[in-house]
């Protein structure tokens, strides 16, 4: 129901001398079915109390809503086509075009449009529902005597067909007739396939006792339903009903005078004596075809009209709460991510600083100034890294003490970092050659020019050499 | 307000906040993307800085050395020739224009040109220099003999080291 969503519903199919209660809830697998009360003959008074009070209590939990149906005796139902393609539109039509195809004012009648669909041809096609306002305030009455509020009175032929559909789904596009036998009426719900387009309500032939429904009822009864079946193939016929399994006899009897020279597939619904209570409560839960509510106006149920309000109001609070919600923790979000990125620029500003050395930094160049910085420090203290060095002390005192050793004199000494330069008289050819060596140990690359060996026999020497 | 009217303010009141929360989601997810942007750009530039300390701490041990080899003025290396070769002939000196370095430290570069003087006093004098704290560093020495026997010589001796401003002394030779 539009607006209502609860788990779980009651369907009862009250009628003279039959009571049958079912309840249905959701499941994984489906709809799941429970009989609370199913019984032909008079309904002892605490099982029908019993029943009626556990839809009473579900009802006022709103855990569940109660559903009953208006007899098709009772209800008119008819197919009106629209010819125009938005169903919107068709909506506003639809009642007058259902004025002008019943027998009564409109204006007296609770009507609803259980569906409403387009057509392939483009056009808007509906199923009507109406019954007189005084028959649902009759079929109410007599539901309170059973001790029953039902808050949905739904159309009796519609949701048989619905069922059916479920149950027995067609396996063609022939006629099918889906027949409720209960024992005060027997109803023809009759269609093709998915649609359902009459409905045919007999009280006459089909008596308790076949055997005591006189010949002329019989005929009459049979003359009627014959045109149902038509004569353009096979039909499918689906029994339901309390009577189905309580006269199997008046079925037999029905199907063999009815059978006669026509092409009839007989089905009996499962479980046919709560065939009616399970279309009405499955009607409530389902997906598919929507009950329609006859009680309409001030015959509405009082406690289920609030339903709606309520759940609407529900939803409309969750909506503003989810929308608050959502937009508080967007702001949140935001700000959130915000406040972290002034976190890590206020991070990165200060490391900056302190690495750079620097009184302040521009945003966005931190990493810049900082890395300029340290390059600008690190270039001015080069010098210090030069102090570190061995000087040229060691050198020279080694190069002199060679010098003492090997009997060689220095004229000059020219010693650098990266350059050396020594001249000098050797005693011989060979022993200007320790220096040399010592001077490559120290990482230069020397060469030695020995000149001719002097007056006095001491042999003049050059030695340059560089390094990096 | 009547009973009427409050279910129909309250649906106005939901869209509006379903509005709000839809509009607040699109401007999110606009701003959002853009402010993790800019957060993993600035750690990115965090994670530099790191390396960035790295080379800045590279003279560090340098100066901390400098720093614990010296507690007061370095002595000048003029000063130090005075002290320890008082006879030898007063050379000339050059001296470069300090270089500032760090925490008042300057860089000190002296050339002292000696036209005559005793080896013995040029090796005191080095030796001085190169065992001073902080050490006067002889970075180019040029010797040229004067006699047969290498007693007296000529030199040019470049001497680098650092020296810490006095306060309140203007940067100078």
């Amino acid at each position: 129901m539009k607006g209502v969503r609860v788990s779980s519903s009651y369907g009862i199919d009250a009628g003279d001398g039959f009571l049958a209660v079912v309840r249905a809830a959701r499941s994984p697998r489906g709809l799941a079915f429970t009989t609370v009360l199913s019984g032909t003959g008079p309904v002892t008074e605490d099982a029908g109390q019993g029943a009626a009070s556990e839809t009473a209590l579900a009802a006022a939990r709103r855990i569940s809503i109660v559903a009953a149906a208006l007899p098709a005796r009772d209800s008119v139902v008819r197919r009106l086509t629209v010819p125009m393609p938005s169903v919107a539109r068709a909506r506003r039509v639809l009642p007058s075009l259902l004025d002008v195809r019943l027998p009564f004012r409109l204006e007296d009648c609770a009507f609803a449009f259980p569906v409403i669909r387009r057509t392939p041809d483009g056009r808007v096609d509906a199923l009507a529902v109406a019954a007189p306002r005084s028959a649902v305030e009759r079929r109410l009455a007599a539901l309170k005597g059973a001790g029953f509020d039902p808050m949905i009175l739904d159309a009796e032929a519609p949701a048989l067909w619905a069922r059916a559909q479920s149950e027995c789904p067609a396996t063609g596009t022939g006629i099918r007739v889906v027949a409720h036998f209960a024992p005060d009426r027997l109803v023809l719900a009759v269609g093709r396939g998915e649609d359902l387009e009459s409905v045919v309500t007999l009280r006459e032939g089909l008596g308790a006792a076949p055997s005591d429904a006189s010949d002329g009822d019989r005929a009459a009864m049979l003359q009627r339903v014959r045109p149902v079946l038509g004569t353009d193939g096979s039909a499918e016929w689906i029994w339901t009903g309390p009577r189905v399994e309580g006269d199997p006899e008046a079925v037999a009897s029905f199907e063999r005078d009815l059978g006669a020279g026509t092409d009839v597939r007989w089905i009996r619904a499962p479980e046919p004596a709560t065939f009616l209570a399970r279309a009405l409560a499955a009607r409530v839960l389902s997906a598919g075809p929507a009950a329609c509510n006859l009680r309409q106006g001030d015959l509405a149920h009082a406690g289920f009209a609030s339903w709606g309000l309520a759940a609407g109001r529900r939803a409309a609070v969750a909506c503003l709460v989810a929308g608050l919600a959502l937009a508080a923790f967007q702001v949140s979000l935001t700000a959130w991510v915000s406040r972290r990125e002034a976190d890590v620029q206020r991070r990165l500003e200060s490391e900056a600083r302190r690495v750079g050395r620097l009184a302040g930094v521009q945003r966005g160049q931190e990493l810049r100034m900082a890395k300029d910085a340290v390059t600008r420090r690190n270039t001015a203290l080069a010098p210090v890294a030069s102090l570190f060095e061995p000087s040229a002390v060691p050198r020279l005192a080694g190069m002199l003490r060679l010098a003492r050793q090997s009997g060689l004199t220095f004229e000059v000494i020219e010693l650098a970092d990266d350059a050396v330069r020594v001249e000098g008289t050797s005693p011989d050819r060979d022993a200007c050659g320790r220096i040399e060596d010592f001077l490559r140990l120290q990482g230069y690359r020397t060469r030695i020019r020995r000149n001719d060996e002097a007056v006095d026999g001491r042999v003049p020497f050059t030695i340059e050499g560089d390094r990096k | 307000m009547s009973p009427g009217s409050q279910p129909a303010v309250l649906r106005w009141l939901a869209a509006a906040a379903a509005a709000a929360g839809l509009g607040c989601t699109l401007w999110a997810a606009r701003a959002v993307p853009a402010h993790l942007v800019r957060i993993d750009r600035r750690e990115a530039d965090l994670r530099s800085l790191a390396n960035v300390e790295n080379d800045a701490r590279a003279l560090a041990p340098y100066l901390a050395a400098l720093t614990a080899a010296t507690g007061g003025i370095a002595e000048t290396p003029e000063a130090m020739l005075r002290r320890v070769a008082p006879g030898a002939a007063a050379p000339t000196v050059a001296a470069a224009a300090p270089e500032p370095l760090d925490d008042g430290w300057r860089f000190r570069r002296y050339t002292f040109s000696f036209a005559d003087v005793p080896v013995d006093s040029l090796s005191a004098f080095l030796a001085a220099c190169d065992t001073a704290r902080p050490p006067w560093r002889a970075a180019q020495v040029r010797i040229q003999a004067l006699d047969p026997g290498s007693t007296r010589a000529r030199a040019a001796l470049t001497l680098e080291g650092v020296d810490r401003a006095e306060p309140g002394a203007k940067d100078g030779p």
